[in-house]
């Protein structure tokens, strides 16, 4: 079983499934596919998607669709269904032409996309977005960033998850990677905030010593 | 209630956003035109485009108007044809978008072949992209003009029930609506089509398949067109049926078609609350924010 297939399997029950089958038919024509990415919300819906946490680990170690969105799950599927060698490329203009919905979508299917290396550039450009649930996607339930991300990258990432007080403990791989460099970086940041008078979250001294 | 099926927001200030909601305004559809002086590269249409479906719908739904747009590219700017197809080339990025009811505006300005293309091109596109279109008619040679966009819309096998002709004139109506098509006039003040025409061509012609609209923009124009004439029409006696048919109903059929507007959209709408940030950014500049 892929990714794609259990895409397929949990969305089946969606008003839009017929509509997905067709419109992952032509996601090699980028008029189709443009007009596809955009219709997704209305044609599949919005709701929370039925997703089976047990397979999706099984297809894909790492994988957690479990929060994810039925527009998300389509918008996924459209880009499994692009051809592998116009991936990046399609990744590139969509990105350019996307809502926070699509964008968030477009973070999500990083790690199931063949050729995953090819993807960094794009994925660093996430953790820089200002739109939280888009940084979001990257950083939270996303094995992607972990295994694919230099020490800088990695660093900025949890950092800026620090700084936004996203939930921590949904970063992929944070108990198992934690470079000198993101050690300074928290305890630097955690004097900062005890400098201010703020509040630090206390999860960031598993991580890093108290001042 | 009343919609405007035409008015570029964008161009407009958040004072008209407000006397348009005292005056009824519930919704408003926003062509993609040209902006004055021709653009110089597609990344200005892309930027243009993603502003009519990211931040004036924001700022709209501030002031409690919802806020729908066409895109297309307008027929002066086909006239560049180098940038023309790269513009082409991008509108179905924008045409899958919620929101989007057409593509348009788009026709003919002074009705050169590379009009045409365009023109032809984007009709295609918009039986791909399952929408209606909106025409603008030229200002010059307006009666050939207009004839001659329909004929081209027939040829592409467009049903005349999903496109709506704007910028009708008293010339003009009586070809489009024996045609099928849906006739829109834009009040002027002072030029073209005042309320007192629009008052006289509804007493004419009936409302069926008319549409009012402003198409207010950066020139001399008036955001309160459609309010004003439909005072006007009442004033004048033209029956209450009318007055909803051309101002508020005959606009949200034609775009309806395009199963992205609804009346649900205005009438259960979020109540306004001006604390929301779109991407960070707030219509305030420090004053107390509006909250329903």
């Amino acid at each position: 079983m892929t990714p794609a297939d259990c895409l397929d399997r949990w969305l089946a029950a969606s008003p839009g499934a017929p509509w997905l089958a067709d419109a992952c038919a032509r996601a090699g024509d980028p008029t189709a596919m443009a007009l596809a990415w955009g219709a997704a919300g209305r044609r599949c819906g919005r709701g929370p998607l039925t997703a089976d946490a047990t397979d999706a680990a099984a297809v894909r170690p790492g994988w957690d669709p479990s929060r994810w969105t039925v527009d998300q799950g389509a918008r996924v599927r459209l880009l499994l269904a692009v051809p592998t060698e116009r991936l990046l490329a399609e990744l590139d203009r969509l990105a350019g032409a996307s809502t926070v919905e699509e964008l968030t979508a477009l973070y999500l299917a990083l790690p199931l996309l063949p050729g995953p290396d090819r993807f960094r550039a794009r994925a660093a450009e996430g953790v820089r977005s200002n739109m939280l649930p888009v940084f979001q996607a990257v950083a939270l339930d996303n094995p992607y960033p972990a295994e694919q991300f230099d020490d800088e990258a990695w660093s900025q990432l949890v950092l800026k998850a620090f700084f936004t007080s996203s939930d921590i403990d949904r970063i992929a791989g944070l108990d198992r990677r934690v470079p000198e460099r993101l050690r300074r970086m928290l305890a630097d940041y955690a004097r900062e905030r005890a400098a201010a008078h703020r509040p630090v979250d206390e999860r960031l001294f598993r991580h890093a010593p108290r001042p | 209630m009343l919609i405007d099926p035409h008015i570029h927001m964008s161009s407009r200030t958040t004072d008209d956003y407000e006397a348009m909601r005292a005056a009824g305004v519930v919704a408003v559809i926003e062509p993609a035109f040209w902006l004055g002086q021709p653009r110089t590269s597609v990344g200005s249409f892309t930027d243009y485009y993603a502003s009519l479906v990211g931040w004036e719908r924001f700022r709209a739904s501030q002031f409690g108007i919802r806020h729908y747009c066409t895109i297309g590219l307008n027929s002066k700017e086909a006239n560049d044809e180098r940038l023309a197809a790269e513009v082409l080339e991008i509108l179905p990025l924008w045409l899958g978008k919620d929101g989007v009811v057409a593509v348009g505006e788009i026709g003919f300005d002074d009705q050169t072949p590379a009009e045409e293309r365009a023109y032809r091109a984007q009709l295609e596109l918009a039986k791909q992209a399952d929408l209606p279109v909106m025409i603008h008619t030229p200002h010059r040679d307006k009666t050939r003009g207009t004839s001659r966009s329909m004929d081209i819309a027939l040829e592409h096998g467009l049903p005349p029930s999903r496109v709506i002709v704007d910028h009708n004139s008293e010339e003009t109506v009586r070809e489009v609506l024996d045609r099928g098509f849906w006739a829109a006039f834009t009040l002027y003040p002072k030029t073209k089509m005042g309320s007192e025409r629009m008052v006289e061509v509804v007493r004419r012609f009936g409302a069926e398949r008319i549409i009012c609209d402003s198409s207010a923009d950066w020139g001399v124009s008036d955001p309160l067109a459609v309010p004003k004439t439909a005072r006007l029409m009442a004033e004048r006696g033209i029956p209450s049926a009318h007055i909803h048919a051309t101002c508020y109903a005959n606009a949200l059929a034609a775009y309806g078609q395009s199963g992205r507007m609804a009346e649900e959209d205005w009438t259960t709408r979020a109540p306004i609350d001006q604390r929301v940030l779109f991407e960070g950014n707030s219509v305030l500049r420090g004053q107390a924010p509006v909250v329903e």
